[in-house]
C-alpha cells in the first residue's frame, strides 16, 4: 500500500510541477504581493519618504543656514518618517510630497512651506523640522534641549510593529490557504465532475489512502512554497525574520498543523460539491473573508474591541496569531498550548467531518 | 402476428427475503454463477424513475446493455456499482452485497472499469496513469498492451490524448489486469475502425473467459456479446441469450417492400398480418412495408414478388443490426 501512496503522491506533485498556474499561485503570486506591499507601505511602520528642498542660500541672500545640519540629522533616524534632501536654486511651486524650507534673512522667522492638508508623511515632516529649528536656535542662545525636556525610554517588551514581518507571516498563511483550501477542493471537485473519482473509487485503493496522497502532496509543496518565500523575504527583501533559528524551528509544527487544518477544510469542502464552479464558491466565500479579516496583510488594531475578540476564535485568525507569536516573538510552544489545542481540534473536527462526508460521486 | 413477445429468460427463483449481512459469507454457490444480480433495483431521480426486478447477469459471459437514449443503462450499472443511489434488495455482484463490493480493496482488485466521460488531470501524464495501475493490480497482459498500442501512449501527456486515445487508455486501465468482471460503457465510442476491430478481437478470443458487462450501442459491440439486457421506458424488458431476443423480436427473415399503390399494399399488409409466419410489420410510409418473421415468411414473400410488381424490394435473413435497431427504438416500437 506504500508504493501506491507513493506513485498517488509522485503524480500529484508531478500535475503541481506541470501546472503554470497552480505554480504562479503558489510561488509567484506570494512574492508579488509581498513586493507590492512592501512599497506600499514600507517595512518598518515608517510614514514613507519626504522630499525636503531647501531653497539655495545665493537665491536668499544673507539668510541663516546654520541650522540645515540639525535639520538634517533630525531625519536620520527614519522615524517615523524619512526625507530626501534636495537644494533649490529658484523658487517653484512645491509638491504634493514635498516641504521646502526657506531659511529668514536676520531675525525672521524660517520658513516651512508645505500642503497643510496634504499626506500625513509631508505633515509629519514639518514636524520633525519644527522640533529641529526650536532646538537649533535654542541652543544658539545658549539653552540645551535636554534641559527643558527629557525623553525616557518606557519599554513596554513589545516589538516595535514591523510591516515586513507581518506581511511576510500573513502571506505566508495566504499560500497555505491557497494549496490547502483552493487547490485541494478544487483539485478533488475537478476529478469528481470529470468522472476520474468514479474509477478512482473502482481501484483497489482505499479511501484514506487516495486522501492522504491528496495531503500529503499538497504538506510537500506548502513547505516548498513556504520556504522559497521566506527566503525571498529574508535575502531579496531585507526582512528582520532569522530563518536559521530555534525560533524557525519551533514554527515549523505550527506551520505544519495550521497547514494541516487548512488541508482538512479544502477537502471539507470539496466532500460532497458535484462540480468545480459549486467548490469554487465555497472556497470564495471562505477565502476573501479571510483575506479581509483574517488579519493576514491588513492590520486589525483599529477594530472594535467586540470584532476582534469575535475574530480571534476564527481558525485562520488563530493560526496567524500563533505563527506571529512563536516566530517572530520568539514565545515558546508549550506557552501556547490553549491556541495550538484549539487549532488541533479544529483539524480533528474539518477531518472527521471530511472523511464521512466524502463521497466518490456526483449524486 | 404475435402480439406480445416474451420478455423474461427464465431464471433460478431468488431467495424471498433480502440477505443479511452476516448471512453473506454463507452464500450458496448458486450466487456465484451471477456476475451480478439482483431482486430489485429501484432509482428515482426527479421525475425518472428506474425499476429492474430478478435481474441475474452470467457469469463468464459478455452481457450487452442494450435500450433507447436515456432509458435507464447507465443508472443500471451505476445503481449497482453504487454511484447512484437506489433502492437495491438482493443486489449482488460477483457473489459479494452490492452494497458493500466498492468498499473492499479486495473486491475491488477482481473489477475492471471503464465509463463515458471520464477525464484525469489534465497535468498527468498516461505513463504516471500506467504506473497506478500496474501498482494496484500487479499485472498488465501485454496483450491488451498491444491490441490497445499502449506503448505509443505512454510518454503523452493526458491531455493531449484525442478521444479515441483517451477511450484506449481507459480500456487499458479497465482490461489490462484481467478482473473477474469488467463493467465497459460503449467500449468502442471513439475508436476508429482499426481499433474497433483489434478491441472486438480482443473481447471475442483474448478475453473470451472474462466476464463482461457493457453498454452497447453499436453492431460490433453487440457481436461480441452472448447475452443482453434490454433497457426499455425504466425497467429492464429482457435478460437473457442474445440469439432467442433476437428471434422474439425480429425472427430469422426480414422483407422490405415498396409498392406505390397504397390500396393494394394495404391489402397485402393485412394479409402479411394474417400470416402465422409474420412477427413484426411496420409501415414506414404509405408506400413501404417492413416485415420480420420465422423462416417461412421467405415462401409468402417470394409468392408475393412473383405476383405483384413492386418498385423495390429486398429480402433476407435477419441480423443483429436489426434486433439492436428495434431495442434502441424503445418499447412503443415493439
Amino acid at each position: 500500500m506504500f508504493s501506491i501512496l507513493a506513485i498517488l503522491t509522485r503524480n500529484e506533485l508531478l500535475g503541481f510541477l506541470r501546472s503554470k498556474s497552480s505554480l504562479f499561485w503558489a510561488m509567484g503570486f506570494p512574492i508579488l504581493l509581498l513586493t507590492v506591499m512592501l512599497m506600499a507601505f514600507g517595512q518598518r511602520g515608517s510614514l514613507g519618504t519626504v522630499k525636503v528642498e531647501f531653497l539655495d542660500a545665493g537665491a536668499q541672500e544673507s539668510a541663516d543656514t546654520s541650522c540645515k545640519a540639525a535639520i538634517e540629522q533630525a531625519f536620520a533616524g527614519a522615524d517615523p518618517v524619512k526625507a530626501e534632501f534636495s537644494t533649490l536654486t529658484s523658487p517653484a511651486t512645491v509638491a504634493a510630497n514635498t516641504v521646502r524650507i526657506v531659511f529668514a534673512a536676520g531675525d525672521g522667522p524660517l520658513q516651512v512651506q508645505y500642503d497643510f492638508n496634504g499626506q500625513l508623511a509631508v505633515r509629519a515632516a514639518a514636524r520633525v523640522i519644527e522640533i529641529a529649528a526650536v532646538r537649533c536656535s535654542a541652543a544658539k542662545r545658549g539653552i540645551v534641549s535636554a534641559d527643558l525636556v527629557h525623553f525616557e525610554d518606557a519599554a513596554s517588551g513589545a516589538k516595535p510593529f514591523d510591516y515586513g514581518q507581518f506581511f511576510t507571516t500573513g502571506i505566508l498563511v495566504i499560500v497555505l490557504m491557497s494549496l490547502g483550501i483552493m487547490s485541494t477542493a478544487l483539485s478533488i471537485a475537478s476529478l469528481r465532475e470529470h468522472n476520474a473519482l468514479k474509477i478512482y473509487a473502482c481501484f483497489p485503493v482505499p479511501k484514506l489512502v487516495f486522501l492522504a496522497s491528496v495531503l500529503l502532496s499538497r504538506v510537500v509543496m506548502m513547505l516548498v512554497c513556504v520556504g522559497s518565500l521566506l527566503l525571498v523575504a529574508r535575502y531579496g527583501f531585507g526582512i528582520d525574520i532569522s530563518l536559521w533559528s530555534i525560533q524557525t524551528l519551533r514554527a515549523l509544527p505550527v506551520i505544519l498543523l495550521g497547514g494541516a487544518m487548512l488541508l482538512c477544510v479544502g477537502l471539507l469542502l470539496a466532500s460532497r460539491t458535484s462540480s468545480v464552479k459549486e467548490t469554487e464558491l465555497l472556497c470564495h466565500l471562505i477565502h476573501y473573508p479571510a483575506l479581509f479579516f483574517g488579519n493576514l496583510t491588513i492590520p486589525l488594531n483599529d477594530a472594535p474591541a467586540w470584532i476582534k475578540n469575535m475574530l480571534s476564535v476564527v481558525p485562520i485568525n488563530q493560526f496567524v496569531s500563533v505563527l506571529r507569536q512563536v516566530m517572530l516573538d520568539g514565545t515558546s510552544l508549550p506557552a501556547l498550548w490553549l491556541p495550538l489545542l484549539t487549532m488541533a481540534g479544529w483539524t480533528a473536527l474539518f477531518l472527521t467531518a471530511a472523511t464521512l462526508m466524502f463521497r466518490w460521486h456526483k449524486s | 402476428m404475435n402480439s406480445q413477445i416474451l420478455l423474461a429468460e427464465e431464471t433460478p427463483a431468488p431467495t424471498k427475503n433480502a440477505v443479511q449481512p452476516e448471512m453473506r459469507s454463507a452464500r450458496t454457490s448458486s450466487d456465484e454463477r451471477y456476475a451480478a444480480a439482483a431482486r430489485l433495483i429501484q432509482v428515482t431521480a426527479g421525475s425518472f424513475r428506474f425499476e429492474a426486478r430478478d435481474l441475474h447477469l452470467q457469469r463468464g459471459r459478455h452481457t450487452a446493455i442494450i435500450g433507447p437514449n436515456g432509458a435507464g443503462k447507465t443508472t443500471l450499472i451505476e445503481a449497482l456499482l453504487g454511484f447512484r443511489q437506489a433502492h437495491l434488495e438482493e443486489a449482488q455482484i460477483l457473489g459479494v452485497a452490492a452494497a458493500h463490493f466498492l468498499q473492499s480493496t479486495r473486491h475491488r482488485k477482481r473489477l475492471g472499469v471503464q465509463l463515458q466521460r471520464v477525464e484525469y488531470e489534465d497535468s498527468s501524464n498516461v505513463r504516471e496513469i500506467l504506473d497506478l495501475h500496474q501498482a494496484l493490480y500487479g499485472r498488465q497482459d501485454p496483450q491488451v498492451g498491444q491490441a490497445l498500442d499502449i506503448d505509443a501512449l505512454r510518454k503523452l501527456p493526458y491531455r493531449a490524448l484525442s478521444r479515441g486515445q483517451k477511450q484506449r487508455l481507459d480500456l487499458f486501465v479497465a482490461l489490462a489486469h484481467h478482473p473477474e468482471l469488467a463493467v465497459l460503457d460503449e467500449p468502442f465510442t471513439g475508436l476508429d475502425r482499426a481499433y474497433i476491430k483489434r478491441v472486438a478481437h480482443l473481447l471475442r478470443h483474448d478475453l473470451a473467459d472474462l466476464t463482461i458487462i457493457m453498454i452497447c450501442h453499436s453492431e460490433e459491440e453487440l457481436d461480441t456479446a452472448s447475452d443482453v439486457v434490454w433497457v426499455c421506458n425504466g425497467g429492464v424488458k429482457y435478460c437473457g441469450d442474445k440469439e432467442t431476443l433476437k428471434n422474439h423480436l425480429v425472427g430469422a427473415f426480414h422483407a422490405s417492400l415498396r409498392l406505390d399503390d397504397s390500396q393494394r399494399l394495404n391489402a397485402i399488409r393485412r394479409q402479411l398480418e394474417s400470416d402465422s409466419a409474420t412477427l413484426r410489420l411496420e409501415m414506414s410510409s404509405d408506400t413501404e412495408i417492413s416485415v420480420y418473421g420465422t423462416q417461412q415468411l421467405d415462401q409468402s414473400i417470394r409468392t408475393l414478388i412473383a405476383n405483384v410488381a413492386f418498385q423495390h424490394f429486398e429480402f433476407g435473413p435477419t441480423d443483429y443490426r436489426d434486433m439492436l435497431h428495434i431495442c434502441a427504438r424503445g418499447e412503443q416500437h415493439v
